[in-house]
């Protein structure tokens, strides 16, 4: 079944007044594995009561294979949600609780047997059919509540922040399940999160919101690599991006970016030229340079190196983030090297190959 | 301080928590032992002074009230009246209490604690009106009467009760039973009505219990036709003291269903009356 969705201009607004989401325009096409990402009270939550038909819709239209939905109800919409809180029946077994939407409607008793054995075989439940939902742990309530949901094959499959009541480990299990299960169904996915990771590894596709407005679309990479934004460029990527005051010095055959203290990056020709044509010469702008592009200088100090003091050295098992004063701000590298103390002074280098450059006033990124 | 001070000190004070307790139970049960100890004794014995240890005891006055055509006709008036308030409290306090738990705007909350004011005026307020409108209405004396004014005063109390029992129920599960395919209807009664057992019980329970011994509307709006246990009760209770025993005995009779009722149902009453104090 197709099951194409898209959000056109989509607002809320409620009775006080406050405006949760606005202008949200979004195509969701069949077998997508969205992600609403965005921190708490970004309207990610909302949007998603907003297709489920939990939740009016204040403005714009939502249309489910065409179809204008607006005002239809939940089941008319023929949607499935899974709820952070799993919302299983405390009264009814695995089997009843997973076999609820069928019930409801009526499907024939031989084919909603089958239909619930398929889906608990599928997702390793078939020994805890006939146990209530307090006889389970964290992670098979909320397989059973995905079961519940996708027993019934619905159109499109909603999850709100499915994973945030488990414990780290049960998370990256759950999150390996969900993507195999994606593949394996075929089946479209929106999914709401606040955590960067979940979204990077299980998404098709990332909606980035910030106070109710939509930031970027993007895949996975396209986020990462070319944030539209300062924010976006904030939001994903662990540990943060190291955002640089700067300035384009133009020069014949390229150019460098000169930060606070001197240090100059130099910028490839074709870059170089970019800036040089969209007016940035001499301009003072932001440059957003991953972790992971700055690292420990063993060499001479050259020109585009930046000295800091080690503040802060943090184990991640093979690599270790260490944290630096540069001039008034705390710069992060990534490295895998050992020997590096607090309070010890070192020179780094910045690779520019993986630099972002934004504009100081709008934030939006320069396109180089 | 001494360690062994510390224990006698902590010994004493809890030797004096249950002395006080034990007092506290006595002055409450005392009287009610005292009318069923009477219950069993014959009249002479019951009114001796100083009071008998050991008397033979008799089943002669509890014959006596269980054959009684006014008691048994007393006895069916009260449990129809409150089983019936009970039935409709519930019925019509369940989705108007599941309704104000998930609906909160529109002066829902206001309104209901309107009706709760209303609930709190002493029923003395209402006799005369009441009296009149039954009189006019021609359902003076009658268990409709009783079952309409027990049903009308308890019902703020019942739908108040059950909503802060839906309050405690996540919203998340009619939601989600509504995703699956229910109507809202639907959701309440295929979802969340099944797993508010406790909540409606003990809110059954203090209906039936309000209704049961209601004595004053009773004892002013019926006569002979829809007298209750209480208001009969009351009226064998005289100086005369040939009725002593008799009304020892029916006292106790028309306490043991109320007693029964709470026995029965305890498990219920206390999980509900502690649900929702800590949050799942």
């Amino acid at each position: 079944m197709v099951s194409e969705i898209s959000l056109k201009h989509i607002g809320k607004r409620y009775p006080n007044g406050v405006k949760a989401v606005n202008n949200v325009s979004v195509d969701i096409a069949d077998g997508e594995f969205v992600v609403l990402l965005g921190p708490s009270g970004c309207g990610k939550s909302t949007i998603l009561m907003m297709l489920s038909g939990l939740e009016e819709i204040s403005e714009g239209d939502l249309l489910i294979d065409g179809v204008r939905v607006n005002e239809m109800t939940p089941k008319e919409r023929d949607i499935g949600l899974v709820f952070q809180s799993y919302a299983l029946l405390p009264n009814m077994n695995v089997y009843d609780n997973i076999g609820f939407g069928l019930t409801i409607r009526k499907t024939p008793k031989r084919e909603k047997d089958e239909k619930i054995r398929e889906t608990a075989r599928m997702l390793g439940l078939e020994d805890l059919l006939d146990r209530k939902p307090k006889q389970l742990s964290g992670g098979q309530k909320q397989r059973v509540a995905i079961g519940r949901c996708i027993v019934r094959e619905p159109k499109v499959c909603l999850f709100d922040e499915p994973l945030s009541n488990l414990d780290a480990k049960l998370r990256v299990q759950m999150r390996k399940e969900l993507i195999r299960l994606h593949k394996r169904l075929n089946a479209t996915i929106v999914y709401v999160t606040h955590d960067q990771v979940e979204a990077m590894t299980m998404a098709t596709k990332i909606v980035l919101l910030k106070e109710g407005e939509v930031q970027q679309i993007g895949t996975p990479e396209e986020v990462f690599q070319r944030p539209a934004n300062l924010y976006a460029a904030e939001f994903i990527g662990s540990p943060k991006i190291n955002i640089f005051p700067a300035v384009f010095q133009d020069s014949a055959g390229g150019g460098v970016l000169t930060l606070e203290d001197g240090a100059a990056l130099p910028v490839p020709p074709v870059q170089a030229e970019r800036l040089r044509q969209g007016g940035w010469s001499h301009q003072p702008l932001l440059l957003g340079i991953r972790p992971d592009r700055i690292s420990p200088n063993k060499g001479p100090a050259g020109a585009a190196a930046i000295h800091g003091e080690i503040k802060l050295v943090e184990m991640m098992g093979t690599e270790k983030y260490i944290y630096f004063q540069y001039g008034s701000q705390t710069v992060t590298a990534k490295t895998t090297e050992e020997g590096y103390n607090f309070d010890s002074h070192t020179s780094f280098l910045i690779n520019p190959a993986g630099l972002v450059l934004f504009s100081p006033e709008t934030g939006q990124r320069i396109d180089v | 301080m001494d360690i062994s001070v510390k224990k006698r000190k902590k010994r004493i004070t809890k030797a004096l928590l249950i002395a006080g307790l034990l007092l506290f139970f006595l002055v409450n049960v005392f009287p009610f032992f005292w009318q069923v100890r009477m219950s069993f004794m014959y009249t002479i014995d019951a009114i001796t002074m100083p009071p008998k240890l050991r008397f033979p005891p008799t089943l002669e006055y509890y014959r006596e009230v269980l054959h009684d055509r006014m008691f048994r006709s007393a006895f069916f008036n009260t449990m129809l009246i409150s089983l019936t308030s009970v039935l409709i409290s519930i019925a019509v306090g369940a989705p108007f209490g599941y309704a104000l738990s998930r609906f909160t705007s529109g002066g829902s909350f206001g309104l209901l604690v309107v009706s709760l004011i209303f609930r709190a005026l002493p029923g003395m307020v209402f006799i005369i009106p009441y009296y009149y409108i039954s009189m006019n209405m021609g359902l003076y004396d009658t268990p409709l009467l009783l079952i309409l004014i027990t049903t009308a005063t308890n019902q703020p109390f019942t739908v108040w009760m059950l909503r802060s029992f839906f309050i405690t129920i996540p919203k998340s599960l009619d939601e989600a039973a509504m995703v699956d395919g229910c109507s809202r209807f639907q959701a309440f009664f295929k979802t969340i009505f099944p797993i508010m057992g406790p909540g409606v019980a003990t809110t059954a329970i203090f209906t039936f219990l309000s209704a049961y011994n209601e004595f004053m509307l009773a004892q002013a709006l019926t006569s002979t036709q829809a007298m209750t246990l209480p208001v009969m009760v009351s009226q064998l209770t005289t100086e005369n003291i040939r009725y002593w025993s008799v009304s020892a005995a029916s006292s106790v009779a028309i306490a043991l269903p109320a007693v029964l009722v709470t026995l029965v149902m305890q498990k219920y009453l206390v999980k509900g009356m502690t649900n929702g104090a800590v949050k799942e």
